[in-house]
């Protein structure tokens, strides 16, 4: 019984549910703005970014410990000590540093953790070349959507349900930054990867709802929109699940960034496809 | 599909085989002159194996790094036979570059199996001609170390880089070998006598002369040992006619010149030699080149000088390059946290499996249904594979990456299909024509996907192709093999309506 009320509040107040999803995205352009005039970033960038050093050893340290002996030895860098995980144990210790000469830092780092430099895993990024390569992704991004904007204008051969899945995912895109960045965390090159991969799925959901809309003429506009949603929200379910999945057992922090930056971005999209997209396309096609 | 499935296992050619294979064989080391050569770019599983050494079955790299130990070795693997003669048996001083023999034909990329990753900035902007001048010069340079699989790439983009990938641990050796830009100049009494660019050949043949001098070794005087290193060179006419001239009014000091040869490497003075006094006047092409390294202990110098000699050889043979290169970013991954990364995958891989296959059951509470999406599923990653198996391209954790979403997509798009075909409200009537429907709708979700991957190409100085390149061919894959064989699961199992 109340999967049906709620199903009817769902159609017949789409009108004002459409704000929903409005509000959030103005909350989440508002987030990034105060982040932007705050930092002067748009987003928190970890080191591979921003330029410096991370490195991982595989034994199972005292995190504190190591920080503070790093500390000692470079009181005017900033460190971050992280565990590594391998199926629910420690297996090693991640070190993100601001720190840019890699062989001063491979020494203490080879010290501290009795590994040596040979064997240890290191990744060293010159701070120029991060910021490089940040705005080369950027770009990258804004290329992927008018590219998007185009295949999807070409497929219906109408502007409306065009400017309507880009303007959703272009929200998405928004929404999950906001939180991203509400939530501290630092993107890694593979993270602004996810963002575009990001944008190939939440745009799926966005395309069976338009193609329903524009196509099943012979059905009122409720059944449609019902009969994508069923689908849809599946689609999005099982995804969310498999990420979840995924976070819990991978052991590798690139990889769970990845994976929770797509899951963020899917709970952005069930809200701006149903919401947003749908009520725009129902009062174009009524 | 089930032709291209067998194919590709064929192609990936998994294997239980334990062992050693050899990846890399360095120059003018006992190795290389007993005759090992490894072929560049070989398939994985193609790599030469080694079989024993001195009798000894080789399983397993402990095996192989205690039998390595004597100066007499007899290495047998499964291309041939080989006598070694080693005649200072230290760690890494026979020269081969070994690793677990690969289990199957599919590359890992360096983040996966371990490596070096150096990303070069040149100083300023390289004209085109000037771009493949530097890479075959990075090339050569690079060559010293041996390795069957040297990866050097030219990323445009705002910023133009050069991306080496290599499969060696010396991060440092590297860096050292790419960021001097190798102008070499020998000067008498500060006048040019030969540059870089005037030495024709240089040989590595101990037979003639290169190695190290190691009846000069001995304690210096803040306590170290010093080795000196040397190789003979070939000079050009001209250059060794303007060593002439510069030598003739040169007088003699005992037995040699009054004036040293002075050799500097990118304006730094790295050795100063005495030349004979036979020499005045005389234009030798054929001369040594030699310098002196040095080391905590006897072996350690004699090891420094070693890798010195190698590098000046290195530096030498490649030439000067069009512009100086900067490093701006160098990683070092350990094979350890591959391997250990490369499990967890698969686990992870299974755990999503499962959970697939549960909620597709649940929903449909149809195991014809949840079982052709498995099996798709499945066949997906395994087309996959055999394709990077085929076409050689290396997987990296970025690769991983773009696998969870085709998965991802996949089962998006199998629901998709699997309801247009239930449904009852859709345009079509028959069952084909709502499979027409469903691969209409995912069609424009495959292009939508596919140009959003297409900047990664060039942004981020490539390194994120590995992602885009899985992503788009696992899509092209799944759209016209792997879900189409999906359709035809489904409709061969459930009933006509």
């Amino acid at each position: 019984m109340v999967l049906k009320n709620l199903v009817d509040f769902y159609h017949k107040k789409h009108k004002q549910l459409i704000y929903i999803p409005i509000l959030i995205l103005l909350f989440a352009i508002l987030g990034i703005a105060i982040s932007y005039f705050t930092t002067g970033e748009v987003i928190h960038k970890g080191v591979s970014l921003s330029g410096g050093i991370v490195a991982t050893a595989d034994v199972p340290l005292d995190i504190e410990s190591v920080e503070q002996q790093l500390l000692a030895e470079f009181p005017d860098a900033e460190f971050t000590v992280s565990i590594l995980q391998n199926g629910g144990e420690q297996a090693g210790v991640i070190v993100e540093t601001n720190i840019q000469d890699r062989r001063a830092f491979e020494t203490v780092f080879s010290q501290i953790t009795g590994v040596p430099p040979d064997e240890m895993t290191i990744e060293q990024t010159d701070s120029a070349f991060g910021a490089d390569f940040f705005s080369s992704l950027i770009r990258g991004v804004i290329v992927a959507f008018i590219l998007m904007g185009a295949v999807v204008y070409f497929t219906f051969r109408k502007w409306t349900p065009a400017l309507t899945v880009v303007l959703c995912v272009f929200a998405d895109l928004v929404v999950t930054l906001g939180v991203v960045s509400l939530l501290g965390i630092k993107l890694s090159s593979a993270g602004i990867a996810a963002f575009l991969m990001m944008i190939g799925y939440s745009v799926d959901t966005n395309i069976l709802l338009s193609w329903r809309m524009v196509k099943q003429i012979k059905e009122p506009i409720d059944v449609r929109i019902a009969g994508a949603a069923k689908t849809g929200l599946l689609m999005t379910a099982t995804t969310m699940g498999a990420l979840i999945v995924g976070i819990i057992f991978t052991n590798s922090p690139v990889i769970a960034q990845i994976l929770s930056i797509l899951l963020i971005g899917l709970v952005a999209d069930v809200i701006n496809t149903w919401l947003l997209n749908a009520s725009i396309l129902r009062r174009v096609v009524e | 599909m089930l032709i291209m499935l067998i194919a590709a296992i064929l192609l990936i050619n998994p294997t239980l085989d334990e062992g050693v294979s050899i990846k890399g064989v360095v120059q003018n080391s006992p190795a290389e002159q007993a005759g090992f050569t490894v072929e560049q770019h070989a398939s994985p599983r193609n790599l030469e194996k080694i079989e024993s050494i001195n009798g000894q079955e080789i399983n397993s790299l402990l095996d192989y790094y205690v039998a390595v130990n004597t100066s007499q070795l007899f290495i047998e693997t499964n291309k041939g036979s080989y006598a070694v003669a080693n005649a200072t048996p230290t760690n890494g001083s026979l020269g081969l570059e070994v690793e677990t023999t690969p289990r199957s034909n599919i590359r890992t990329g360096i983040e996966l199996s371990g490596g070096v990753r150096i990303l070069l900035e040149p100083e300023r902007e390289l004209e085109s001609s000037e771009i493949n001048t530097m890479r075959s010069a990075i090339e050569k340079r690079l060559n010293v170390f041996g390795l069957a699989d040297i990866s050097v790439r030219y990323a445009s983009g705002s910023t133009d880089y050069f991306v080496v990938e290599m499969a060696t641990n010396s991060l440092s050796q590297v860096e050292d070998l790419l960021s001097k830009q190798g102008q070499f100049e020998a000067k008498i009494t500060n006048q040019t006598a030969y540059t870089g660019d005037d030495i024709l050949e240089i040989s590595k043949d101990p037979l003639s002369g290169a190695g190290v001098v190691t009846e000069s070794c001995g304690p210096t005087q803040d306590g170290f040992y010093g080795c000196q290193y040397q190789f003979p060179v070939t000079l050009s006419g001209p250059a060794a006619r303007n060593m002439a001239d510069l030598t003739r009014n040169l007088t003699v000091i005992s037995g040699s010149l009054s004036a040293p040869l002075q050799l500097f490497l990118d304006g730094v003075l790295v050795n100063e030699l005495s030349v004979a006094a036979s020499l005045k006047g005389r234009a030798v092409q054929d001369i040594q080149i030699s310098g002196f390294a040095t080391g905590t202990s006897r072996a350690d110098a004699i090891n420094n000088a070693k890798a010195e000699m190698v590098e000046f050889m290195g530096l030498l043979e490649s030439g000067n390059l069009p512009a100086k290169l900067e490093i701006v970013k160098a990683d070092r991954l350990s094979p350890k946290l591959g391997a250990s990364f490369i499990d967890n995958a698969l686990w992870t891989s299974l755990a999503c499996l499962i959970f697939v296959g549960v909620i597709m059951y649940v929903r449909y509470r149809s195991f014809a249904i949840a079982i052709p999406a498995i099996i798709t599923v499945i066949a997906e990653v395994i087309l996959l594979l055999g394709f990077a198996a085929l076409s050689g391209w290396n997987l990296d954790v970025a690769s991983i990456a773009g696998f969870i979403i085709i998965l991802g997509t996949g089962l998006d798009h199998l629901i998709i299909i699997t309801d247009e075909t239930r449904s009852k409200t859709s345009t079509a009537s028959s069952l084909k024509g709502k499979l027409k429907q469903a691969f209409r709708v995912i069609m424009t979700a495959f292009f939508t996907t596919v140009v959003a991957m297409i900047p990664l190409y060039s942004a981020g100085a490539g390194l994120l192709q590995g992602f885009a390149t899985t992503t788009i061919i696992g899509l092209i894959i799944a759209i016209f093999i792997t879900r189409p064989a999906f359709g035809a699961m489904l409709e061969w199992l459930l009933p006509q309506k």
